[in-house]
């Protein structure tokens, strides 16, 4: 019980200290074309150390990333867009990832809004 | 004090939150041709804040944070869609009917989730929440959930009993797809019929539940949804071993019919044969168990208005406990050893069938039918107890709108029919009941901000008459984090003396029924409050609620009064719960979820004029679970710690001084904590598990009484109040072939 009202106290007191870690925020232009091409790559910038927000616009296939720039660095992330198998600003996707991509994700077909 | 933290962080956090007064609008239209979708759901994602469409399918919802944002559509039948919007207006959207087999995108699930749309408090878990308890069946995936507890309840049958509200789960309704489960002959071992791998998710309802699933349901509903043909893996293989000895087999494949029927085979095999006798009392520490249970279930969709389900299920289950030199074949009937039998056969059926109406979609008319025959045949000592239960029910529903989406409602028929045929101790128990019923439910939503369900249902038992039972749920968001919920009802049952309280056959008290038992009747209450929070971009939730149970009438199983005897009598006074219970949840690192609850529960029923704590029922109780997985998921860690409070024993008083157990002072059960882990790593279609359970191998060190003279008059193995087991290590893998996606 006492416990517990200490853990709650720390939590609160804790959090808003993480909050202000340094958030950087980034776009980046990606050559996403559908919901499942976001999903990848929201999904890869996540899995990478130090980001903690990803999403990709698919109108505008930029992608927005917060990430904690004590611990990995713009081209980090967008090496990890390129290995994901799509363009990330002036990096080229990955050529090994991209066969590995659904064909709906190419870049060079036209693939319609999520319906997968 | 402890309320006084809540609202310290229930204030914190709507300071944290902001809002904008900004709206977008839309209309929501789907199918060919398209026709506007009233009632379909639109929420930002990431925060479940949302509303409905309206009659004509449009749509307003305010902008909650920053643009841009996503907003997601979605509507049974229809494929959910998701749109950027980066500023306000108008959006028109055009949903895709769905097509069988359709695979969707999975996002970061919270493995336990409380909707913040739903009215009524319930808490989802999911298949990442169940797989956190690699072993065996539906008792063990409340482990790591604070609303529902677990417990042994006797020494030598393996019964488990689930307890919410810190009530018996008889209190509780169990269903499995919206069907009434595991009621009478069946509660006692119902949870075991329910295998880990077979479920898909668990609904726990905390408080009254609907009126549609009938008039018993006092302190909550937990309804179990079982994999279905649309979700199935084409495979699916689970095999587990313990250091115990206990082995299980689960497995369910798809079998391929046609476009419109698909089909799913279950089956589940378990055997533990190793006698264990750690406390060195003579007893088996845990029975013997085999079981095999199969499970055949159809779909049927004919792609227009017409869709169903039907199903079978049959079990075989042994069991075997007692002495360690217990041998049937010699000693059955005898003095010379004790030993303990339990055989059931029990087979079910179900058929759902629903129309829908393409044009019209906020409507649709279903019927459930479903009946089962449960044979239980068994011996504890030298008392014999044999019962066969038929059960049948038929339900009938219908769902519409009053003039806009505001206002909907749902209303039926059904009827139930159990047939109950009891054997204990040289008499025979007979009972029969028809219990037709009809009731009405009304939604009315105002915006995304109130909503109310208000239901009612009139029901007529053949022996006790009419019952009208009323049931309220109120939804009410203070911003779109933070939700108030409040409910209230009354409830009904009549009470299976012999079957709910099998385990305390294995004691030397007499059973006495010294009166004609009266149906019991409660009301409850309680309120929930939940607030969801987002920090530094990881999501958490902080919830708080209180409920209570008030008894009118009850089915009192005293255990004080008479050292020898355990009566059975109808409540003179007062019964009531009063539950308290906060918990919360947070992602406090990338993939690191944890999960923290405490409980209180203060459970008074009236013994013979004497009021006093329910037996066995900790009144203070508190979980801590921490799940970690790796990217990709490739490990997963799961720790979980339980702390569990004293314990009163449901012992006579006038006996309660010379209880000779060191580990229990004043007839008080001592303080414990257990310790839970597990540890799986992903090998593409391969899962690999190990794990343990009671991790610190806390025991109860002497839970049966009596041993050494099991036929004389101090025998109970029925006050356990802690893990009979020690340490548990077990292994296991998971091998699952996935639906080949149909790329259109």
């Amino acid at each position: 019980m006492k416990q517990l009202k200490i853990v709650l106290v720390v939590l609160l007191i804790v959090s808003p200290a993480i909050a202000r870690c340094q958030n950087t925020e980034i776009v980046i232009k990606t050559s996403a074309v559908c919901l499942t091409c976001k999903k990848a790559i929201e999904q890869a910038l996540m899995d990478e150390k130090g980001v903690k927000f990803a999403s990709l616009d698919t109108s505008t296939k930029a992608v927005k990333v917060i990430y904690n720039a004590s611990k990995t660095t713009p081209e980090r992330l967008r090496t990890a867009i390129s290995l994901a198998g799509y363009d990330a600003d002036d990096v080229p996707a990955d050529s090994a990832a991209v066969k590995k991509l659904d064909p709906c994700c190419t870049k060079d077909k036209i693939c319609n809004e999520p319906r997968k | 004090m402890l309320k006084n933290s809540v609202f310290i962080v229930l204030i914190w956090l709507s300071s944290v939150a902001s809002a904008q007064p900004v709206s977008v609008t839309g209309k929501v239209s789907g199918g060919s041709p398209a026709v506007p979708l009233p009632g379909a759901n639109v929420y930002w994602s990431g925060t479940t804040f949302g509303t409905q469409t309206d009659m004509d399918g449009t749509f307003e919802i305010s902008v909650h944070g920053e643009l841009p944002l996503v907003l997601v559509i979605s509507y049974v039948g229809f494929i959910s869609d998701s749109i950027q919007i980066t500023q306000t207006g108008f959006y028109p959207i055009e949903l895709k009917a769905q097509q069988l087999e359709q695979v969707e995108v999975e996002s970061r699930v919270e493995s336990t989730m409380i909707s913040t749309i739903n009215p009524v408090n319930v808490e989802q878990v999911g298949k990442k929440e169940l797989l956190k308890a690699a072993c065996c069946n539906l008792s063990e995936s409340f482990e790591t959930n604070p609303s529902v507890n677990v417990s042994y309840s006797d020494a030598v049958t393996g019964a488990k009993e689930i307890q919410m509200l810190g009530l018996s789960g008889i209190y509780s309704q169990i269903m499995t797809e919206n069907i009434p489960a595991m009621k009478g002959l069946a509660a006692p071992f119902g949870l075991g019929y329910v295998p880990g791998t077979w479920m898909e998710s668990i609904q726990i309802t905390k408080g009254s539940g609907s009126v549609s699933n009938g008039f018993e349901s006092t302190t909550g509903q937990i309804n179990v949804e079982y994999i279905k043909p649309a979700t199935s893996d084409r495979l699916y293989v689970n095999l587990y071993g313990a250091s115990t000895g206990n082995t299980e087999l689960n497995t369910h494949f798809l079998i391929p019919a046609s476009d419109k029927l698909s089909s799913v085979l279950f089956f589940h095999a378990e055997s533990s044969p190793v006698k264990w006798d750690r406390q060195n009392d003579g007893f088996l520490d845990m029975p013997l168990v085999q079981q095999a249970n199969v499970f055949n279930r159809w779909a049927f969709n004919d792609g227009k208005k017409f869709e169903g389900q039907f199903g079978v299920k049959v079990l075989a289950e042994n069991r075997l406990g007692g002495q360690v030199d217990f041998n049937k074949n010699n000693d059955y009937g005898t003095t010379n050893h004790y030993g303990i039998g339990i055989d059931t056969r029990r087979i079910e059926a179900f058929s759902k069938t629903g129309l829908i109406y393409p044009e019209t979609p906020w409507k649709s008319a279903g019927l459930i039918l479903s009946g089962s025959f449960h044979d239980v045949d068994s011996y504890f000592g030298l008392n014999s107890y044999k019962g066969k239960q038929t059960e049948f029910y038929g339900s009938m529903i219908y769902m519409s709108i009053i003039k806009t989406t505001d206002h909907k409602f749902k209303s039926g028929i059904d009827f139930r029919y159990d047939d109950f045929n009891e054997h204990f101790s040289g008499s025979e128990y007979l009972k029969e009941e028809i219990v037709p019923g009809v009731y009405t439910e009304y939604t009315y939503s105002h915006n995304d901000k109130l909503t109310v369900v208000a239901g009612s249902r009139l029901d007529h038992h053949n022996t006790y008459g009419w019952f009208y039972t009323p049931r309220l749920h109120a939804k009410y968001n203070f911003t779109p984090e933070i939700i108030l919920r409040i409910s209230g009802g009354r409830s009904f049952r009549t009470a299976n003396v012999l079957a709910e309280n099998m385990s305390l056959m294995a004691s030397s008290r007499k059973f006495i029924l010294s009166e004609k038992l009266n149906p019991e009747r409660a009301w409850n209450y309680g309120a929930n409050i939940t607030t969801r929070f987002t920090l530094d971009y990881r999501s958490g939730s902080v919830s708080a609620d209180y409920y209570v149970t008030n008894f009118t009438d009850q089915v009192v199983v005293d255990m004080y009064s008479k050292s020898e005897e355990v009566l059975f009598y109808n409540l003179k006074g007062t019964s009531n719960s009063k539950s308290f219970q906060l918990a919360v949840n947070y992602e406090l690192f990338k993939r690191f979820d944890v999960r923290l609850a405490y409980k209180h529960d203060v459970v008074v029923t009236d013994y013979a004029g004497v009021s006093t704590q329910k037996p066995l029922v900790a009144p203070d109780k508190a979980l801590v679970n921490l799940a970690y997985a790796t990217r990709k998921d490739i490990w997963k860690f799961d720790f979980t710690a339980l702390y569990e409070g004293k314990k009163k024993l449901g012992i006579a008083t006038n006996d309660q001084n010379q209880y000779n157990d060191s580990q229990v002072k004043n007839s008080e059960s001592p303080a414990f904590l257990l310790f839970n882990s597990q540890i799986t790593y992903k090998l593409n279609k391969w899962d690999i598990y190990v794990g343990s359970e009671n991790i610190g191998d806390f025991r109860q060190l002497i839970p049966v009484l009596g041993y050494n003279d099991p036929f004389g008059s101090g025998f109970d193995a029925t006050n356990v109040w802690g893990p009979v087991n020690g340490r548990k290590i077990y292994a296991g893998v998971r091998y699952a072939i996935p639906v080949k996606k149909k790329s259109n």
